[in-house]
């Protein structure tokens, strides 16, 4: 009967479990769909094995097995979809924010536990409208993630679904959000400042301002665009279009850009909101695993908050190509090399704090120090984005999809499996396996460079990034066409190598080995908490902050490491 | 599982309680809500030749009563929060009814208005000037409605609230009354873009 409660249970613990849960399924779906693609990028027109006779039992996607163009489109819409919003945004925030908020303020649960639960059926609604829609007669969106207009109100396939589902999202987001900051600045326990925060929660506070902020311009743009479809309506839709040799019968006057400003005033913070609540989970393992305090905290909390500001002010450097004016284009590019700065505060800092520590090589640490490199390319390969001249040769090559994904594939979602690894005992009671975890995490660093390292290669020789084929009929494609195939079975191998996790996370939760409730020797009021903590209760006593979050190797103390929580340095 | 600390009572050193501040935060996504739609009609009529470019006006004496209506609205319910502190449950609950009222008027009007346009064959898909009329009117009214709802809502079951823990539902009153004020500059706003500008 337990069982049956939890769906509707109010604590933070079991919703958080329950974001989780959720976002990685659709993390591995949104991956299976980019599966497919890449079978079409590589083998172009050839059914795909094993599960062919499966897919093509609908002859509008997949006749006998072959990968039909608006189905390849829907595929990278979705995948695309997905993976920010259903995916990676709600297991950082949804998962990591609401399960470990709490514990770390030292409070008993979020601000409005029924709003937590709301929030979580409504991101539960919305993901399954954008992705049901697949089983529509006409299938699901197609125009990309990113929706632009005039495509994306004249195509006939689910983009509604997908702007419905996006406003459903958005609503679970706001709630979210307004949750997360209302617990942080109100539920801090005593002794708890703001200074003595830990940094994973200033970076929570910080993205869920972001996502208040930023997320409501797109949600009114997506009313007007389903005012577009629906209605009959120009917001989007300028005079005299003509498609297919037709003239669109619309009152005109709309325009295209409108909906591409409003689109990237929330897309583009929400590059940042994928990336500082992973700064937030390598600080907590970094400081934990070098046994040393955060280098500069004070200076990487001012960067989360100054790049959060900044992250507003940036987004036109995604529309160098719409042909805007000098002066326009320049500011933009003047606040995207600006947005630099505390991006590289932020990843010299975890750079510093390893300096001279006494590193612990386990798994959680193993990822997090990959990030590093990897989010370094992923910014690294942006400054030629960051400016005109050279974005507009590159914008629709494979470079800015090598950029995009080195940031957020092995750059956050390295972030997240780190995440996963470190707070398992906590939530579990356990531990997971460390040379499963190994073998995982050396495995993925292989595949996931595998992949996205030719996608940089074949963007810098000029490929197009919207190609069904793969380039294999285009003679600029064809001396870089082969990069395809590394790229795809390294993804492939990709797959099967996130088996050891899965495996590794299931066997676990039955056979893992018993942890107390601070086996990393951590000093954050989680680690206070029973493992697992029980349900309503995450702390048998009050609890009091005596110190900052990440004191490690004091002098003088009998310990390396002087818990929050603790009163002396015993 | 323990009550959650500060729903009612202020935090010493924030000086809020977690509902006010909510409030405060919806708020601001509210206000950012409306600059997107608000920014859309800057930026289809900066770049229109004519504006509007076909289509009946919008008729202002309509606009201008629904205005008044909308303010009162506001008004009272600020009123209904302001009196609470002296305690006077009547003229609270007289002040909230004419806030429901105000409201459902307000819906009533504007409701008109979109039929009399359709009558001179003016609808949204006539021109961008009434698409975003007809979009940012038609969610406002949501918003009226939801008002209206809040408004009804310290006159019912609120009442009961008031009776068990008056800080509670002072908290609750305080946050609707922001509700309102947040409403009544936002349909403000509206009214000078297509009555005034």
């Amino acid at each position: 009967m337990r069982w049956l409660r939890l769906p509707f249970s109010t604590d933070h613990k079991v919703v958080g479990i329950q974001y989780t849960l959720t976002s990685l399924l659709f993390l591995l779906l949104a991956f299976l769909l980019v599966l497919l693609m890449r079978w079409q990028l590589v083998f172009p027109g050839e059914p795909i094995p094993v599960i062919e006779d499966i897919l093509s039992a609908d002859d509008t996607r997949m006749p006998e097995g072959v990968m039909l163009p608006n189905f390849y489109n829907q595929l990278g819409a979705i995948h695309g979809t997905m993976m920010v919003f259903l995916a990676v945004v709600p297991l950082l925030v949804g998962g990591f924010g609401t399960y470990l908020v709490p514990l770390m303020l030292g409070a008993e649960n979020l601000a409005f536990p029924r709003l937590s639960r709301t929030g979580y059926w409504l991101y539960i609604a919305g993901g399954v409208i954008i992705v049901g829609s697949f089983f529509s007669e006409s299938g699901a969106a197609s125009s990309g993630w990113t929706s632009y207009p005039p495509l994306s109100v004249i195509e006939i396939s689910g983009q509604t679904y997908w702007l419905i589902g996006m406003a459903v999202v958005y609503l679970s987001n706001m709630i979210l959000s307004i949750n997360l900051i209302v617990s942080i600045v109100q539920l801090r326990t005593e002794g708890l400042t703001m200074m003595r925060l830990p940094f994973f929660v200033w970076s929570q506070l910080v993205t869920a301002f972001m996502l208040l902020i930023s997320f409501p311009p797109l949600a009114a743009a997506a009313c007007m665009q389903l005012m577009d479809r629906v209605k009959g309506t120009s917001f989007f839709m300028p005079s005299g279009l003509v498609v297919a040799e037709s003239p669109v019968e619309v009152s005109g006057g709309g325009s295209a850009l409108l909906w591409q400003h409003l689109f990237w005033f929330l897309a583009h913070p929400e590059v940042y909101v994928l990336i500082l609540p992973a700064f937030g989970i390598l600080a907590e393992i970094i400081a934990n695993n070098t046994r040393k305090p955060l280098w500069g905290y004070r200076g990487m909390v001012f960067s989360a908050v100054f790049m959060a500001f900044m992250s507003m002010l940036v987004w036109a450097h995604h529309m160098y190509l719409t042909g805007m004016g000098t002066t326009m284009s320049t500011f933009f590019q003047a606040t995207t090399i600006i947005i630099s700065i505390p991006s590289v505060i932020l990843s010299t800092s975890m750079v510093l704090s390893m300096w001279g520590g006494s590193i612990r090589f386990n798994t959680p640490m193993l990822f997090a120090i990959a990030f590093i490199p990897m989010f370094a390319i992923g910014g690294l390969t942006g400054i030629p984005l960051a400016f005109g001249p050279t974005n507009i040769p590159l914008h629709d090559t494979y470079y800015v999809i090598g950029h995009f994904h080195y940031v957020v594939a092995p750059g956050t979602l390295f972030a997240i499996f780190a995440g996963i690894y470190y707070w398992f005992p906590k939530v579990t009671g356990r531990r997971m396996n460390e040379l499963l975890g190994k073998l995982h995490f050396w495995t993925t660093l292989v595949f996931m460079n595998g992949i996205f390292s030719h996608f940089l290669l074949q963007g810098l020789a000029g490929l197009s990034r919207r190609l069904y084929d793969g380039g294999e009929t285009y003679a600029h494609g064809r001396e870089v066409f082969n990069f395809n195939s590394a790229a795809s079975w390294s993804a492939f191998g990709l797959l099967i190598m996130q088996l050891p996790f899965i495996l590794n996370f299931f066997m676990s939760l039955f056979v893992g080995k018993k942890v107390d409730s601070n086996p990393w020797e951590a000093t954050t009021l989680e680690w206070h908490a029973d493992s697992p903590p029980a349900i309503g209760a995450n702390f048998k006593d009050s609890v009091h902050v005596h110190r900052g979050p990440c004191e490690y190797s004091v002098p003088d103390a009998q310990e390396d490491f002087s818990p929050q929580w603790r009163a002396e340095n015993a | 599982m323990g009550a959650i600390p500060y729903s009612t009572r202020v935090r010493p050193d924030t000086g809020l309680t977690n509902g006010r501040l909510g409030t405060a935060l919806f708020l601001l996504s509210e206000v950012m809500f409306y600059g997107g739609l608000f920014s859309a009609y800057v930026f289809l009529r900066s770049a229109a030749t004519d504006w509007p470019a076909a289509g009946a006006p919008i008729p202002r004496d309509m606009g201008g009563v629904a205005l008044v209506i909308h303010l009162i609205a506001a008004a009272s319910v600020t009123l209904a929060w302001l009196r609470l502190s002296r305690d006077s449950r009547a003229s609270v609950n007289a002040l909230s009814l004419v806030t429901a009222i105000m409201a459902t008027g307000f819906i009533a009007i504007i409701g008109q208005e979109h039929r009399m346009l359709a009558n001179a064959d003016t609808v949204a898909a006539t021109s961008t000037y009434h698409a975003v009329y007809f979009l940012i009117s038609d969610i406002h009214r949501v918003h009226v409605a939801a008002g209206a709802l809040l408004a009804a809502y310290m006159i019912g079951p609120g009442r009961t609230l008031q009776l068990r823990d008056s800080m509670a539902y002072a908290n609750r009153v305080a946050c609707i009354a922001w509700y309102w004020l947040f409403l009544a500059a936002a349909w403000l706003v509206t009214a000078v873009l297509f009555h005034v500008i």
